[in-house]
């Protein structure tokens, strides 16, 4: 009778093993070349990453780079620089024909954030000269290339008071991943730098008081 | 006399074939198995190989690190310098359109303005005819409303308009 069947038992026995054999080892197996395949995919993913920005970062203009850098730092500080601000201000109210009565600082809460962390610090200031005064003095601080803006003013006989804002951007702590692509400067951002690199720079330098000496270190 | 010939398969053959039917199926799995392998070998040498390519370019842009930080800097700033531009409230054509409009015999005294574009405006003007000139010229702006008038003939007269400047 074993006789009889003796080659369906085999062939059964056959399927049974290679049953077993797909289960335990090619299934497994099955699973490693995947995830060996995925991983690669991603090591390519990376791997083109890294040579986009390489090349990228090959091609930029570093001269040109610096400049911009310059003119946004200008436009857009680290830091609220306060100091600047108000001397610059000084000269703006004056040179509209105006005189500076007064300006106030106020940090912390008041604070309104812009994109990319762009912060917008408000002070007050106070100015006499009258409406046309008060009108060129806007003007021109929007035409600073230190950037400011005026959120609203109020003119009381001859007397203006701005409610007004300035913009500072803090420094980045790192990097973040080494592929990180780099973003490109887009047509926006382009026309926004044109535009402040058109802005004059509002410099107040100290005027030499006259001391009498030829040489001010000389003896 | 005619010799008959057998098609079908004869019973050795068929038990011949029974046989190799588990060997096909080892050799199948084994192949497979084998196959498996070598696609395995093949994507570790690959991986390897892009493990090494990717330290390549990692030292590349490590190189450019300094370019890097620069090109960082000046997309946030411009981006930042154009938020600003975009958030700013463009007072300055505000007030060079309003300028234009103010009779030049009469008198701005009071102003106040927000960043919402609502305008309030004190006007003294020397006549009657002056101040019609002047509220209709305000139609370049919407929403005016003439909040006051007062005065006279002989001491001239004021108006207190508002009107939206968005």
């Amino acid at each position: 009778m074993l006789n009889k069947y003796r080659n369906y038992i085999i062939a059964i026995l056959c399927f049974l093993a290679v049953g077993v054999i797909g289960v335990l080892v090619i299934v497994p197996a099955l699973g490693l070349v995947r995830d060996e395949y995925e991983k690669l995919t991603s090591d390519q993913e990376i791997l083109r990453k890294l040579t986009e920005k390489a090349n990228k970062l090959a091609s930029l203009n570093e001269p040109e780079i610096r400049s911009q850098l310059a003119i946004a730092n200008s436009a857009l500080p680290a830091e609220k620089e306060s100091f600047g601000i108000i001397s610059g201000l000084d000269y703006l109210v004056a040179t509209a024909g105006g005189r500076l009565e007064s300006y106030a600082f106020t940090a912390g809460p008041e604070e309104r954030i812009l994109k990319r962390s762009v912060k917008m610090a408000p002070f007050t200031v106070t100015m006499s000269g009258g409406s046309y005064a008060l009108f060129d003095f806007i003007d021109q601080v929007y035409k600073s290339l230190r950037l400011m803006g005026v959120e609203n003013i109020s003119l009381i006989d001859g007397v203006a008071t701005l409610k007004m804002a300035t913009y500072y951007q803090a420094l980045k702590e790192n990097l973040g991943e080494i592929e990180t692509p780099l973003e490109d400067l887009t047509e926006s951002d382009r026309r926004g730098i044109t535009e402040v690199t058109n802005y004059a720079l509002v410099t107040t330098t100290p005027a030499l008081e006259p001391v009498g000496k030829p040489n001010l270190f000389g003896p | 006399m005619a010799r008959e010939i057998n098609l079908l398969p004869s019973k050795k053959e068929q038990k011949k074939k029974k046989n190799m039917i588990p060997l096909i199926l080892l050799v199948v799995t084994m192949g497979i198995m084998g196959g498996l392998f070598i696609l395995a070998q093949i994507l570790v040498v690959m991986r390897k190989d892009t493990g090494k390519r990717i330290i390549n370019a990692q030292e590349m842009v490590a190189a450019y690190k300094e370019k890097e930080v620069l090109a960082r800097l000046v997309k946030d700033k411009t981006v930042g310098i154009t938020g600003v531009l975009l958030d700013r409230f463009d007072f300055p054509t505000l007030f060079k359109k309003y300028r234009e409009i103010i009779p030049p015999e009469s008198t701005l005294t009071d102003l106040s303005a927000g960043r919402d574009g609502r305008i309030s405006a004190t006007v003294r003007t020397p006549s009657a005819e002056i101040l019609g000139k002047y509220f209709t010229s305000l139609k370049i702006f919407k929403g005016v409303i003439i909040d006051s008038i007062s005065g006279n003939k002989d001491e001239g007269y004021q108006a207190i308009v508002s009107f939206n400047a968005k």
